[in-house]
């Protein structure tokens, strides 16, 4: 389990990576199936340019990206042959006197774009935006991610 | 920042608190006694913990702080908690309220509302600072999420924050709610130095 600004790269096949309750935080999550190796960072803000520096590196998109797929690497993995996906980055803020703190999730997920864009990386799927939190699940085994809202866990409840 | 010299801070953010309940009282028309008040450091990555963890449905009542400095009031419970609230403001016999309609939605800001104009009411009587809340966010899902809205402003220039916690109930039905305030280093900072001044 990743709190903000942690990640985690195993090819432990019994793990699952998860991050709960994603709100404006972006999950950044890859996995290679021939190695059987899994990475995952919590991202919290989109450019460490604009923060303190020193602190978590892993919170933000720009550095967090980078580290986990070196951690990968240095495990075996190939960084062509990765499957990545991205969750979360949703707006819980509405009203004029949030716009600030409401782009924050957009951003987020501008930046991760950005960084795979400049590293020649695909996105296999993403699911971003909107207006709900997720709680996201990546099988290390099978490379499976598992995205679940509030309302969905109770839609699931109810039926 | 170490302990001793958040003792002004603790001392302001009780007070805040002691009127902000005081306002609550007034609205509600029934007593209320402060059971508990603790000021911890905490990391940021933490503060969903001390909520029942991150993927705890969750209902939030959010306010910004701008003026003289800023920083976030967030009121968080568990819907059950949130649910009591509402048909205690509206005046409902208990666990009338089962789910977060538009109506229990803006009964939640109006407590929103008068919580963070006595809060701040106070503390700027008492430092001479201009503060003034925003209108409240009501926000209902995975506390996590709800909390993002603050930690990601915090996180921008800190990995640790200080959260003012309170545990309060009404004299005839036992609601136990928390509190809390988390100040940016700069809104710690602004209110430490206006003590010193006075």
């Amino acid at each position: 389990m990743l709190s903000l600004g942690e990640w985690a790269v195993t090819d432990d096949p019994t793990r699952e990576l998860v991050c709960l309750g994603l709100g404006s935080c972006v999950a950044f999550c890859a996995h290679d199936q021939a190695t059987g190796v899994a990475g995952m960072a919590h991202m919290v803000l989109p450019d460490s340019t604009n923060g303190k520096p020193g602190g978590a590196q892993g919170k933000f998109v720009d550095l967090a990206i980078p580290l986990v797929l070196k951690e990968m690497e240095a495990l075996g993995a190939t960084r062509s042959k990765m499957k990545i996906h991205l969750a979360g980055g949703a707006q819980m803020l509405h009203g004029a006197s949030f716009t600030d703190t409401m782009m924050i999730g957009k951003r987020n997920a501008a930046a991760a774009h950005q960084v795979l864009k400049e590293l020649g990386l695909r996105i296999s799927s993403e699911d971003t935006g909107g207006e709900s939190g997720r709680t996201v699940r990546l099988a290390v085994a099978s490379g499976q991610l598992d995205v679940s809202t509030a309302q969905g866990r109770l839609a699931k409840a109810a039926a | 920042m170490n302990d001793s010299t958040l003792a002004p801070w603790a001392d302001l953010v009780s007070l805040g608190t002691r009127h902000a309940m005081a306002g609550l009282s007034e609205m509600i028309g029934q007593d209320i006694s402060v059971s508990s008040f603790a000021l911890k450091r905490v990391a940021v990555a933490e503060l969903a913990d001390v909520v029942g963890g991150a993927d705890t449905e969750a209902v939030g009542i959010y306010l910004t702080v701008s003026g003289a400095a800023n920083g976030h009031l967030m009121l968080i419970y568990d819907p059950i908690i949130a649910y009591a609230f509402v048909d205690l403001l509206m005046g409902q016999p208990p666990e009338t309220t089962t789910e977060l309609d538009e109506m229990g939605r803006s009964a939640l800001g109006e407590m929103g509302n008068i919580i963070g104009a006595f809060f701040l009411n106070a503390i700027a009587d008492a430092t001479g600072l201009e503060l003034s809340p925003s209108p409240p966010a009501v926000m209902t899902d995975m506390a996590g999420a709800l909390l993002d809205v603050v930690t990601a402003d915090i996180l921008m220039r800190q990995d640790d924050t200080y959260l003012a916690e309170t545990t309060f109930s009404t004299s005839e039905r036992q609601i136990e709610g928390q509190f809390m305030v988390i100040p940016s280093e700069e809104f710690l900072e602004a209110l430490l130095e206006s003590v010193k001044a006075a």
